[in-house]
């Protein structure tokens, strides 16, 4: 069993507009083992993406207090494609398009990455393991040769995020949001996508706002965060009192004083 | 022990048995290389290359041997053809593609001519496999000053591969080519240049394109060493079509500076310029993208694209577009940028757990690669991107 610790974690980001530094988040303790699935639900604002783009370690985000442990080893220093090879995936909100560089080469590369200097994948098992990924999430082979997420809709750039954690296999998952912008039929076989990868060696944290995905995505647990910590940690049925409540229900409760960025519910 | 250079040319040419109209456009060019001055490359400073210098004696040249000719074209050296197909080189040569001689580089580079290939496939002859040019021989002259013709006849359909790395064992080269593609040719052309370090380089290739003809030039330059270059296209003929897709990069310190240019002459022509550039080290390149549409050119479209990265504080470029229109029913646009790696394209791949270096690669190769991907021919293809790859910085 492998551990992700995320251990009192305060960040901060630098304003564009003020050149002032703030900070997003206020101590998020949270821990996930392989074989677990957890979802942190929370308001617009509250640092949701703030926390998973720091666990991977973009250097937008600056972190001044606290650890990110990975099977007890810190990885604050290690850079973000160090971390990637360590184990640790992010489906981002908004990938990236890069021109020129095709899919497939860009999979290829990323496969390549993890396996010894010199000893690329065989093309055939490469090409083998691409047809079962792209079956699985429903994506015709054209898609290998489109340029890296150019011109690609909403679901099709969700669909490739999860073409790459089937392909690169990692040990702990971070989705974000992916199940915005997906119609019902796109969000089943996302989720078919990621529940091929579950298993006990396998962790995943799923970040939403909507309980929708999680009744595809099973979680164990689900966390709620305000004010960039982590207020509740309950089961399933937290989502299902979050969703009848809403945020301001569970603020109120817990004598929370934070503003929910989007008007109240 | 040096022994002064002899400029003066030998009363009967360079070339044996030379044609005396060819001796006589020798001694006009020298003329006129007495009184021209350099050609401008805005913003290319290259006036101590020693470029339109002789190096060596001037001498007989000894380029006659080669003659590839197949049934279905004429390839031989430029003196070779001078011999055997002296109607046809009279045609051409500097007739149709190259047809004044205005600077000082154009005129020193014809007053010594001393090698050249002669490419010429006759009307309707459609080739099917590419014609691989050899690339001039390394040893064969000291200074190599060349002249190149490459011409279709109506309706013929060519692509040919050209790779250069080497001109001679002197201090600089020089090698003007004059393409001409007559009406309804159709010509898929790439130019490797993979000159080394040592030499200044001069290109000058000039394309004529007639009536309802096409030209597809992709050109990767690729050159270690200094380079100036003219890429310049002509469309003469109604219906004519070019598009020149320019790949550049330049590392260490040298400077590659660029004038490509369309002219549209003829009504419903159209010309599209692509240039993208990285620059690495302490480099310079220079792109001047020029469109330009004559008079009476109407129903013409002319654009163009230069787009420069740049991966280096110490190295410099620009990209310079330059559209001159004199007609007023035509459709131009342009577009021009230096630009930096992108921060959130380099996090994304490195996210996926690629090492940074080998993240910046594949942005670089996929930002000047589009342009190879328009390269139909696979082995040329190959050929392009392995140069390419040659000179992006190691991971």
């Amino acid at each position: 069993m492998k551990t992700l610790e995320i251990k009192d974690l305060h960040v901060a980001v630098k304003d564009e507009d003020t050149q002032k530094m703030k900070e997003i988040l206020t101590g998020v303790n949270l821990t996930i083992h392989t074989g677990e699935v957890h979802a942190i639900m929370g308001p617009n604002g509250t640092g949701k993406s703030t926390l998973s783009e720091t666990i991977m370690g973009n250097p937008r985000y600056h972190v001044t207090q606290g650890d990110i442990l990975l099977n007890g080893k810190s990885l604050l220093k290690q850079a973000v494609d160090v971390r990637a090879r360590a184990g640790l995936f992010l489906a981002m909100q908004y990938p990236a398009e890069i021109k020129g560089i095709t899919n497939m080469e860009f999979l290829r590369a990323a496969i390549n990455a993890r396996r010894p200097e010199g000893a690329p994948i065989p093309i055939k098992d490469f090409l083998t393991q691409l047809d079962s990924a792209l079956a699985i999430l429903n994506m015709t082979s054209d898609m290998a040769e489109r340029y890296l997420n150019e011109g690609f809709s909403g679901g099709e750039r969700k669909r490739n995020e999860i073409l790459q954690l089937l392909m690169i296999k990692p040990t702990f998952a971070i989705l974000d949001e992916l199940d915005s912008g997906l119609d019902i039929d796109a969000l089943q076989v996302v989720s078919k996508g990621v529940n091929h990868v579950m298993g006990p060696d396998f962790g995943t944290l799923m970040i939403t706002h909507y309980k929708r995905i999680l009744k595809y995505i099973k979680p164990d647990q689900v966390h709620v965060m305000m004010g960039g910590r982590i207020v509740k940690t309950g089961d399933a049925s937290l989502a299902d009192r979050l969703e009848d409540e809403g945020y301001s229900g569970l603020r109120d409760e817990l004598g929370i004083h934070v503003d929910l960025v989007d008007s109240e519910v | 022990m040096s022994e002064p250079i002899m400029k003066k040319l030998p009363e009967l040419g360079l070339f044996p048995n030379e044609p005396a109209w060819f001796t006589d456009i020798r001694k006009t060019a020298l003329k006129n290389y007495r009184n021209t001055k350099l050609p401008r490359f805005a913003k290319v400073h290259y006036e101590d290359w020693q470029l339109g210098e002789l190096m060596t004696q001037v001498k007989p040249s000894i380029d006659q041997e080669m003659d590839c000719s197949t049934n279905d074209y004429i390839l031989c050296t430029l003196a070779t053809a001078l011999m055997k197909h002296e109607k046809l080189v009279e045609k051409y040569y500097l007739q149709k593609a190259l047809t004044t001689l205005t600077d000082r580089l154009v005129n020193f580079s014809t007053a010594f001519v001393n090698a050249g290939s002669f490419l010429y496939i006759p009307a309707n002859t459609k080739l099917t496999k590419p014609i691989l040019l050899p690339e001039n021989s390394k040893t064969k002259f000291e200074q190599e000053i060349s002249h190149n013709l490459i011409i279709l006849g109506e309706g013929a359909q060519a692509t040919i591969g050209i790779q250069s790395n080497g001109a001679g064992t002197a201090k600089t080269g020089h090698r003007i080519s004059e393409i001409v593609l007559e009406a309804n040719s159709h010509l898929n052309l790439i130019n490797l240049d993979d000159f080394t370090a040592a030499q200044p380089i001069y290109l000058n290739r000039q394309a004529s394109v007639g009536e309802n003809a096409h030209l597809n030039w992709s050109i990767g330059s690729f050159s270690d060493g200094n380079v100036i270059a003219e890429m310049n296209a002509e469309l003469v003929g109604r219906r004519a079509v070019a598009t020149i897709n320019n790949a550049a990069i330049t590392s260490g310190k040298q400077t590659q500076g660029m004038n490509t240019r369309v002219t549209n002459f003829a009504p419903h022509s159209v010309g599209k310029i692509r240039q993208r550039g990285v620059i690495l080290d302490e480099s310079r390149l220079v792109f001047n993208g020029i469109g330009k549409i004559i008079h009476g050119a109407h129903g013409t479209i002319a654009e163009q694209e230069n787009r420069i990265l740049m991966l280096s504080d110490k190295a410099s470029g620009d990209a310079n577009p330059i559209l001159l229109i004199d007609e007023n029913d035509v459709e131009a646009g342009h577009a021009a940028s230096v630009g930096r790696l992108d921060k959130k394209q380099l996090y994304y791949l490195m996210s996926r757990g690629l090492s940074k270096p080998t993240a910046k690669r594949l942005v670089v190769r996929g930002f000047i690669g589009e342009l190879a991907k328009e390269i139909a021919n696979p082995q040329i293809r190959q050929s392009f991107q392995k140069s390419l790859e040659r000179k992006l910085p190691n991971a």
